[in-house]
């Protein structure tokens, strides 16, 4: 089956095409999305919710872009969506700690490894995945797509639909960034 | 100096940390517990329809709405009758002058 009688199959809500679609995309999704939210349980989540939405909102993808980038755009989008929520309600937690009606803790978020970081790379990763955290939006995107997923310049550009040049320059400021936050976490770590 | 140099390599280390990284893989059997979540928010629409619709509120709202729409309905029938009554009158009385009726037969006078 071409990729595009499997888009209609999956217009006309047919469940062995949907299937097809899951099997095929799912590990490009769940990948994408446990890089930006960093929680494996999330990302699980998350990545179902993408598929419903793929199966819901079929109708509305004209082929102006290829199948998987309208995949990873929504994958994006809903693990950002995910962030705004969490730090939203970080933020009213500590209103309300502020009032007293909340006696919890306001927790760092624990240590995320990815499951496919090498044994050797752990402790590395961990502290680059806090820093990524730490990223604006758009750069935490563009650094996880092209570090995480592995995809090139203009793939990224095509999911954030921006120029190429764009992605390039928002690397360049992903990786400074990045090494001024590890060089004051370092500095304060030894 | 020294200091600054190792620091420089652990960023560099850090940064170059995802470069042989393998691709994260959600836990086996997704399909199927997709399909069960498709299942369960299909499911959940009529439930959650059903708990609205049965809520004190919006149940006492709907029957306080019918019965209103109902009063309403009355009183603008009442208020039609009302004012057509002239009319209403005029033909009935054009009516009795013309129609014969039972009483009027059992009665004729000789």
């Amino acid at each position: 089956m071409t990729e595009w009688e499997l888009i209609e199959q999956l217009k006309l809500k047919d469940n062995e095409a949907f299937k097809i679609v899951v099997d095929t995309w799912q590990d490009m999704v769940y990948n994408t999305v446990i890089g930006i939210v960093q929680n494996t349980e999330d990302a699980e989540d998350i990545s179902q919710e993408v598929f419903v939405q793929v199966y819901e909102s079929i109708k509305k993808f004209k082929g102006d872009s290829k199948f998987s980038t309208w995949i990873y755009r929504i994958a994006v989008s809903k693990a950002l969506d995910h962030l705004r929520k969490k730090k939203r309600k970080k933020r009213f937690a500590f209103i309300q700690s502020l009032f007293g009606e909340n006696e919890e803790l306001i927790h760092d978020p624990p240590d995320f490894f990815h499951p496919g970081v090498s044994l050797e790379n752990k402790e590395n990763a961990v502290v680059l995945f806090k820093a990524i955290s730490t990223l604006p939006q758009k750069q935490n995107t563009a650094f996880i797509l092209n570090k995480v997923e592995g995809l090139t310049y203009q793939q990224i550009s095509e999911v954030m639909e921006l120029s190429e040049g764009a992605v390039d320059s928002l690397l360049q400021r992903a990786k400074n960034n990045l090494r001024k936050n590890l060089g004051n976490y370092y500095l304060n770590h030894k | 100096m020294e200091n600054n140099s190792s620091i420089k390599d652990k960023i560099e280390n850090a940064l170059n940390s995802l470069d042989k990284l393998d691709r994260a893989t959600p836990h086996p059997f997704f399909y199927t517990r997709l399909m069960a979540r498709v299942h369960n928010r299909y499911q959940n629409k009529w439930e959650k329809y059903s708990a609205f619709i049965t809520r004190p509120l919006v149940a006492f709202s709907g029957i306080f709405l019918i019965v209103f729409m109902n009063l309403f309905a009355a009183y603008l029938n009442l208020k039609t009758s009302a004012n057509s009554e002239p009319a209403e009158a005029a033909i009935t009385d054009e009516y009795t002058q013309v129609a014969t009726n039972f009483y009027d037969l059992e009665n004729i006078k000789p």
